[in-house]
């Protein structure tokens, strides 16, 4: 058992760094090692990567023993619905007793009227007097699998419909750059325009700022961040940075 | 003008081909990724005067309905040919041929996509043939397999392909329009060179068993180097890219 496992360990190694690009069919590490799914899958005794993506290799705890798992971040991302998300949808049909939304996803939300705020006294027009086609709403997904389309629910607090400021649409992949460790890039721009913005889970930010000059700022802040095209995200003092000569300029 | 009767095919003096090339040699081979900004992936791909434009939707929802599987996303290839893109105009309604041809490449690209991680969706590919001078299905599935890829739709290795073909008696790489009219034979291979599995081998006229295993073994030659050249091309968009990206956006503001 023990020269079993003397073998394995032998034959075990991850054949990437940190920071390596990868493309699809690339090894990634051969034998017995930890990666996470579905940007990378195993073939054989070998791991390759199934998406291009930046390699990451995180110390985690297994069974007692530190080990190394490889983590690819993928460049491009799909939306997949899971409970529990606050998304941002909009609207694109009304049926009789619900909405169907869009989610930046492949998968259309339905909206029941019993998950709204709204009293249900009759028809489609009193359904399209609270929520019309085109309009954005902050809603939480309650349930999704893989055979039925996801249900929302704009009941909970500070859901509902989306009345002002801006929604902007940006890459899932980079999602995490735009809020920064422990949300310092999102506070750092929050602090410099004096706009409030919420980030959901599907890649749509919504900006309310005082004015209209405050939310452009934040988009253009955003869009840099998003733009940047490079392995690392950029430091919260660049997009300060870009901020205060953005404010100058105009 | 040369009439096509004319073209020595294959000159046994110099050993080299009507266009000067040797039997191992390939076209000019380009490859760009991201071509088009609406797309979610996309590439153009040149094997010579072969030009092939392809781009990729989704995953997204089924339109029709009906279409929808349970258990995964369905791959709907349209391959298709421009009408400017032959010498004598084609009609732009879909063929036989292409119709045959979409399929194919179906096949071969369905190998290596993980279509069971996107139940109930659609996955969108177009090829398009922008000017043909043979070679076009294997510089198809090329594009399409780099615009996948650029789309970030997980797959188990890139597609590469190559077509061989015996002219003049000799097998040679990487057949152009006047010796797939003209040759003996034209055999379309396409492989996924990381795992070593061929997905697609079709073939027109007869080889010898010996001929199909020089073929093979010349087809497999070409396809490593062009699978050299996707992921080069992909790893410039994804890492060099900065500059490029910089450059765009001030060409925009």
């Amino acid at each position: 058992m023990a020269e079993d496992q003397q073998a394995m360990a032998e034959q075990t190694r991850i054949m990437v760094g940190e920071g390596d690009v990868v493309l699809p069919g690339d090894v990634l590490a051969v034998g017995d090692v930890d990666f996470n799914t579905p940007f990378a899958y195993r073939d054989g005794d070998v791991i390759r990567a199934a998406v291009p993506g930046v390699v990451e290799i995180r110390k985690i705890d297994r069974n007692g023993k530190d080990v190394e798992k490889v983590y690819l971040k993928p460049f491009d991302l799909t939306y997949i619905p899971r409970p529990g998300h606050m998304v941002i949808g909009m609207v694109i049909d009304i049926g009789t007793t619900y909405w169907v939304v869009d989610i930046n996803s492949p998968y259309n939300a339905q909206l029941p009227v019993g998950e709204t705020i709204m009293k249900h006294t009759g028809g489609y027009d009193t359904l399209r007097r609270y929520l019309d086609v085109g309009e954005y709403i902050l809603a939480e997904i309650l349930s999704f699998d893989r055979n039925r389309d996801p249900i929302i629910s704009a009941k909970g607090k500070n859901y509902g419909k989306i009345l002002d400021g801006k929604v902007i649409e940006v890459r899932l992949s980079r999602v995490p750059w735009i809020v920064g460790k422990k949300k310092s890039m999102i506070e750092a721009i929050e602090r410099e325009t004096g706009a409030r913005i919420v980030i959901a889970d599907n890649a749509r930010i919504w900006i309310k700022g005082p004015d209209r000059r405050s939310e452009d700022l934040v988009v253009l802040a955003i869009k840099n961040i998003e733009q940047t095209k490079r392995v690392k995200p950029p430091s919260v003092e660049e997009i300060v940075d870009y901020i205060r000569k953005v404010k100058e300029e105009v | 003008m040369v009439k096509k009767t004319d073209i020595l095919l294959f000159d046994e003096e110099k050993g080299v081909r009507h266009d000067g090339r040797k039997p191992e040699d390939m076209r000019p081979v380009r490859m760009q990724v991201g071509v088009l900004d609406n797309a979610q992936g996309s590439a153009l791909v040149e094997f010579g005067k072969t030009r092939i434009l392809a781009a990729v939707y989704g995953p997204r929802e089924i339109l029709p309905k009906h279409m929808t599987l349970p258990g995964r996303a369905i791959l709907r290839i349209r391959y298709h040919m421009a009408p400017f893109s032959t010498t004598e105009r084609k009609n732009p309604a879909p063929s036989r041929r292409e119709i045959e041809l979409s399929k194919v490449i179906r096949e071969a690209l369905e190998a290596s996509v993980f279509t069971r991680l996107y139940p109930r969706t659609t996955i969108d590919v177009f090829i398009e043939v922008l000017q043909a001078d043979g070679g076009t299905r294997t510089a198809g599935i090329t594009a399409a397999s780099l615009a996948l890829a650029d789309a970030g739709i997980p797959m188990r290795d890139l597609i590469a392909g190559v077509a061989v073909g015996k002219v003049g008696g000799r097998i040679v790489v990487d057949v152009d329009e006047v010796e797939d009219s003209m040759g003996e034979a034209d055999m379309p291979v396409a492989m996924m060179p990381g795992l070593g599995k061929i997905v697609l081998l079709q073939l027109n006229g007869s080889l010898s068993r010996e001929e199909f295993k020089q073929a093979i073994n010349m087809a497999i030659g070409a396809i490593n180097k062009i699978y050299e050249m996707q992921k080069s091309v992909l790893k410039e968009k994804f890492t060099a890219y900065s500059e490029a990206g910089k450059n765009k956006q001030q060409q925009h503001s």
